[in-house]
C-alpha cells in the first residue's frame, strides 16, 4: 500500500484554546501539499498535533497514517510508523552529538531483540550518515557537534533535513522551513528537501510566504485562515496569494499584514 | 613537634589523633558543614572499628605506569620521611573534623603515589577498592607530583561482596608542584546500603593545573568535602562533578576553592541528576585571600529533576577579600523542559530512551576532557547507573 496521511475533521485547541477547527486534508506519496496561512491561523497547532505534541489537545478528528489512526500515539511511535516533522524552531540540546542523537533514532527503529551488530542499519549507520551528509553538502564535522547548539538557522535547517534523509519518512511535514534563511540557505534546504522527497514521501509544506514555493514545486495549495481551509487549489493559489494577499481570502487587513 | 627519624613518628601522630577523635565532640548540626546530613549516620560504635591493615583495600588495576611510584603509605613513613612526613595530614588535617581524625588514627590501607620531577605517566593510575569484607573501611591517598610531572589518576569506590551497611571513610591528599598537571577522577558506585564521607584537597602550586571530577553515583549516603588550594601564581583548577540518585539516596558535596596566591583561576561544575526521593545538597565556597589578586573564579551547580519527589539544595558562599577579581556562579533546579524531550521523541526515540538521552548530554562536558579509556570507564559506571534510574 502505498503511504497516506488523512486528516479528518481534525479539532485541535492549545491551553484550552480551540485553534484548528476542523480541517480535512489528504496527503498521499509522492504529493506535495503547500499549506499557506498568516501569523496565528493555526499552522504550527496543527503541525505540532500531528506529531503527537503533548500540549497540543486534540478536541475530535482522525489522524490516519497510512490508513491507522495515530491521533493517540505517542509522538516517537507517530515517528517510527512513519511521520516527520521538520520544526521551524529545533531545539538545541547540549553534550548530545548530532551523530549520537541519530544513532539514538535509527536503533529506535531495530526491533528489541536483535543485537546491533546484526542489525544492517546499527552497522551500516556510519557510512549513511557520512553519504547523507555528503549528499546535503554538509560539513562531516557536524556529526560530533552537539545538536543544534550554536548552529546557525539555515545550519539547524540543513540537520532537520538531514533527520529526514536518515529516517526516510513516508510522511514529512515541514515547519516554515523557510523562515531565518537567507536567500542561499533558501536555496540549499530547498535542494536538500527536492532530494530527500521522491515519490515514495508526501510532503505537507506548511509556511507564511509563497517564495519557498518557487523551489520546491507543490501539487496543491491550500489557504488556512483561523484554523480552517478557506481554499485548495493548484500551484497558481500561491501566486494568487502574492499578488493579493491573505486579505483577499476573506482574512481582516490588519491580520493579514501579518509579521 | 619534633619526630623521631623512624616511623614511629607517623606511629604517634595516629595515636594523638586517635585521642583527639576519642575526645572530640560528635559534629554539631549547627556547624556549617553539617547542617545538612545529620552526623550520626556516619557515628560508627568503637567495637567495629578495626584498624588491622588490609593491604588489598586499594588495589591498583593494570600496570602502574612507568616512572610512577605507588608506595605503602606506613612503609613510606618509615622509608621515605623525606616525601611523606611534611606532607601527610597537611592537605587534609586530622583535627579538621572527627571524621578526619577517625581516618588518620585508623586507616586500614594506605597508599603514596610519587611522580618524580619531570615524569609523563603516559596512561592513568586506577585504584580500586571494592568494599566488601568488614563493616568499617578507611583508606588514605596521598599523591606528589613533583613539578613539571603529569598524571591522572582514577579512585574508584566498587560494591563489594558485602551486602548491608558498609561505612566507608576516605581521605585523598594531592600536592602538584609546580607546572604539575594532575587529573583526579573519583568514582563512587557503591552498593545501594554503603555510607562514604569522603575528604579530598588538592594544593596546586605555581603554574600547577589540577582537573578533578568526582561521580557520585551509587550509595545510600555520601558526604563529600572537597577541595583546591590555589598557592602558587597561576594555577588552575578545574573541578566537575556529577551526581544522579534515586530512591532515598542522600548527596552532600561541599566544595572549597581557596585562591590564596594571585594570578590563579578555579572553574567549578556540578550536575545533579535526581529522581524518587533523593536528595542532593551542594554547598560552594569560593575564598580569594586579601593578597590574591587577578583572579578568576567561576562556580556553576545544575540540578535536573526527573521527579517532583526529589529535592536538591544549591548553596553558593563567596568570601571575596580581593578587589581585582572575577567571580561568577549561577544555580539552576528544574525537570528537563517538555521541548526537549518532544525533540527527541519526534525522531521515534522512546521517552525513557530520550530521558537517557538528554541526562547523557547533561553530564558529558564533564567527562570527555579525560583520557579516552578514562571517559569510557565513566560512561559504563554512568549507564549502569542510568539503566537501573
Amino acid at each position: 500500500m502505498s503511504s497516506s496521511l488523512e486528516i479528518r475533521n481534525l479539532r485541535v485547541a492549545v491551553a484550552g484554546k480551540e485553534i484548528v477547527q476542523g480541517i480535512t486534508l489528504t496527503i498521499r506519496a509522492g504529493e506535495k501539499h503547500a499549506l499557506m496561512g498568516p501569523n496565528g491561523s493555526g499552522k504550527s497547532t496543527l503541525s505540532n498535533a500531528l506529531m503527537g505534541h503533548p500540549a497540543y489537545t486534540i478536541l475530535s478528528g482522525e489522524i490516519l497514517l497510512n490508513g491507522e489512526d495515530i491521533a493517540k500515539m505517542p509522538a516517537d511511535e507517530r515517528s517510527r510508523k512513519g511521520l516527520f516533522l521538520a520544526f521551524q524552531y529545533p531545539v538545541a540540546i547540549p553534550g548530545v552529538s548530532v551523530a549520537n542523537f541519530l544513532r539514538s533514532a535509527v536503533k529506535a527503529r531495530v526491533p528489541k531483540n536483535v543485537k546491533d551488530g546484526d542489525s544492517e542499519a546499527m552497522r551500516g549507520f556510519r557510512k549513511t550518515l557520512k553519504a547523507a551528509m555528503d549528499e546535503l553538502s554538509i560539513d562531516p564535522a557536524f556529526a560530533t557537534r552537539y545538536l543544534n547548539d550554536g548552529f546557525s538557522g539555515g545550519e539547524k535547517k540543513r540537520i532537520e533535513i538531514l533527520q529526514m534523509a536518515i529516517l526516510k519518512p513516508s510522511i514529512a511535514i515541514l515547519d516554515e522551513t523557510d523562515s531565518g534563511l537567507d536567500i542561499d540557505a533558501l536555496r540549499v534546504v530547498s535542494d536538500g528537501i527536492n532530494r530527500v522527497c521522491g515519490p515514495e514521501t508526501g510532503v505537507l509544506l506548511i509556511t507564511h510566504y509563497q517564495r519557498l514555493l518557487n523551489y520546491v514545486k507543490p501539487d496543491f495549495v491550500h489557504v488556512l485562515i483561523h484554523g480552517r481551509i478557506v481554499r485548495s487549489g493548484g500551484p497558481e493559489l500561491a501566486l494568487e496569494l502574492e499578488a493579493g494577499g491573505y486579505e483577499s481570502f476573506g482574512l481582516a487587513p490588519d491580520r493579514a499584514a501579518g509579521g | 613537634m619534633s619526630v623521631a627519624a623512624d616511623g614511629s613518628w607517623l606511629e604517634d601522630l595516629r595515636q594523638l589523633a586517635w585521642e583527639w577523635y576519642h575526645d572530640a565532640p560528635e559534629p554539631s548540626r549547627s556547624v556549617h558543614l553539617w547542617r545538612y546530613t545529620d552526623p550520626a549516620i556516619f557515628r560508627i560504635p568503637e567495637q567495629i572499628i578495626d584498624a588491622t591493615p588490609r593491604p588489598g583495600l586499594i588495589a591498583p588495576e593494570g600496570p602502574i605506569p612507568t616512572g610512577i611510584e605507588v608506595l605503602d603509605l606506613v612503609e613510606a613513613a618509615m622509608s621515605r620521611p623525606e616525601l611523606v612526613r611534611d606532607r601527610l595530614g597537611a592537605a587534609v588535617r586530622p583535627v579538621a573534623g572527627k571524621l578526619e581524625a577517625l581516618n588518620f588514627a585508623r586507616f586500614q590501607h594506605g597508599l603514596v603515589v610519587h611522580a618524580p620531577a619531570g615524569v609523563v605517566a603516559a596512561t592513568p593510575l586506577t585504584l580500586v577498592s571494592k568494599l566488601g569484607g568488614p563493616r568499617f573501611n578507611a583508606s588514605r591517598i596521598l599523591v606528589i607530583a613533583d613539578e613539571d610531572s603529569d598524571l591522572t589518576i582514577v579512585r574508584s569506590y566498587g560494591a563489594g561482596d558485602r551486602k548491608g551497611e558498609i561505612q566507608a571513610n576516605g581521605v585523598i591528599e594531592v600536592f602538584a608542584g609546580a607546572r604539575a598537571h594532575v587529573r583526579l577522577i573519583v568514582i563512587q558506585d557503591l552498593q545501594p546500603e554503603a555510607r562514604l564521607h569522603l575528604a579530598q584537597r588538592t594544593v596546586a602550586d605555581r603554574d600547577a593545573r589540577v582537573e578533578t571530577i568526582v561521580a557520585s553515583l551509587g550509595g545510600a549516603v555520601m558526604k563529600a568535602d572537597i577541595g583546591t588550594v590555589l598557592a602558587g601564581k597561576g594555577a588552575e583548577s578545574e573541578s566537575w562533578g556529577v551526581v544522579v540518585g534515586d530512591g532515598a539516596q542522600h548527596f552532600d558535596h561541599h566544595t572549597v576553592h581557596t585562591h590564596t596566591a594571585g594570578h590563579t583561576r578555579s572553574r567549578f561544575n556540578y550536575k545533579t541528576v535526581l529522581k524518587g526521593h533523593a536528595r542532593s545538597v551542594y554547598t560552594g565556597s569560593i575564598r580569594i585571600e586579601k593578597d590574591a589578586a587577578n583572579c578568576e573564579a567561576y562556580q556553576e551547580n545544575r540540578n535536573l529533576m526527573l521527579e517532583e519527589t526529589a529535592h536538591a539544595d544549591s548553596i553558593p558562599e563567596l568570601e571575596i577579600l580581593n578587589n581585582e577579581v572575577q567571580c561568577t556562579h549561577g544555580a539552576t533546579m528544574g525537570p528537563i523542559e517538555p521541548e526537549y524531550l518532544f525533540y527527541l521523541e519526534s525522531r521515534g526515540i522512546p521517552h525513557d530512551d530520550a530521558v537517557r538521552l538528554f541526562v547523557d548530554g547533561f553530564v558529558t562536558p564533564a567527562f570527555n576532557r579525560v583520557p579516552p579509556a578514562v571517559e569510557a570507564s565513566l560512561r559504563g559506571h554512568l549507564a549502569g547507573r542510568m539503566e537501573r534510574l
